[in-house]
């Protein structure tokens, strides 16, 4: 049984980064790509529901992608307040 | 470390030795490593490229456009940068982190959500920004906010090419990395409440 351990957010941003290695743009060929790699068990860290603050693992049978997906959900967002200082900078710079 | 090298494999982005020379590199301790060094001495063009003294310009919320001078990166693939291939090209702005951590702190009221939220543009957490922690021409460190985009003339890009305006070319492992935080900014899943006809 094929299986992959995805335990950092950064790497999860590698898989997603194999849609730029595709050899092409289509959908399919896309579908293809990520058919060929799927593992049949994939293990996450979840840090976003972690009690702990370690991370919960989650083991379950799903695509690599998915996992990828699932890896970057659980990084940590950026809040109202946050995007509205940002904005508030950069406005700043044309004035 | 075996599996971390399996699942990077996956992502198809690198070829031969690149992979493990990645992994090396992405894992260095404690923060992203340095990304960007002097531009690079042979190709001219390079996506992500930064280059000083680029006008910038948004659409206010009145409608009404404004314009700056900043240092911004390149986005465009560099088969698009080349001579004769577009009109125009695309742009990042990029600036000190220590102007953007001031205008952070004096924004808020909040010291300790304001150094959290610093934190972690410093740790590259934040999706909508990319952190450099030094690189040539910010040695301070700098940012690069990824969503705000502008288009420019090629001509002005081509003209500051000539006038040595350019700062900065990223590394190969920096590159990979530029563009997996271009990926998933940008080519993010929806979530599973989006649904499309």
């Amino acid at each position: 049984m094929a299986s992959v351990r995805i335990d950092s957010p950064l790497l999860a941003l590698g898989v997603l980064a194999g849609l730029h290695g595709a050899p092409s743009n289509t959908a399919s060929t896309l579908e293809y790509e990520f058919d060929q790699v799927q593992p049949t068990e994939v293990t996450v860290w979840n840090w976003s529901d972690s009690t702990s603050g370690a991370g919960d693992e989650i083991s379950r049978p799903v695509s690599l992608l998915a996992a990828a997906n699932a890896a970057l959900r659980s990084m940590r967002p950026m809040v109202d307040w946050e995007r509205s200082a940002v904005d508030d900078f950069f406005l700043a710079q044309f004035e | 470390m075996m599996y971390l090298d399996e699942a990077a494999r996956h992502s198809g982005l690198f070829q031969g030795s690149s992979l493990q020379a990645f992994l090396d590199w992405l894992h260095q301790e404690p923060e992203t490593p340095p990304l960007l060094v002097d531009p690079h001495p042979d190709e001219e063009r390079l996506q992500g490229d930064l280059v000083d003294g680029m006008p910038f310009a948004i659409i206010d919320a009145g409608g009404a456009a404004r314009r700056a001078v900043f240092t911004v990166a390149v986005v465009n693939n560099t088969c698009d940068l080349q001579p004769g291939r577009s009109e125009f090209i695309t742009v990042v702005p990029v600036f000190e982190f220590s102007a953007f951590e001031g205008g952070i702190r004096r924004g808020r009221r909040n010291r300790a959500a304001a150094a959290d939220f610093l934190h972690s543009v410093k740790q590259n957490k934040v999706y909508e920004i990319l952190y450099l922690a030094d690189c040539p021409g910010f040695r301070e460190g700098a940012v690069i906010l990824l969503e705000r985009m502008s288009a420019v003339s090629s001509n002005l890009y081509s003209t500051a090419l000539s006038a040595g305006r350019r700062v900065a070319s990223f590394s190969q492992n920096g590159f990979y990395y530029f563009l997996i935080r271009l990926t998933k900014y940008f080519a993010r899943p929806e979530t599973e409440e989006v649904q499309r006809i």
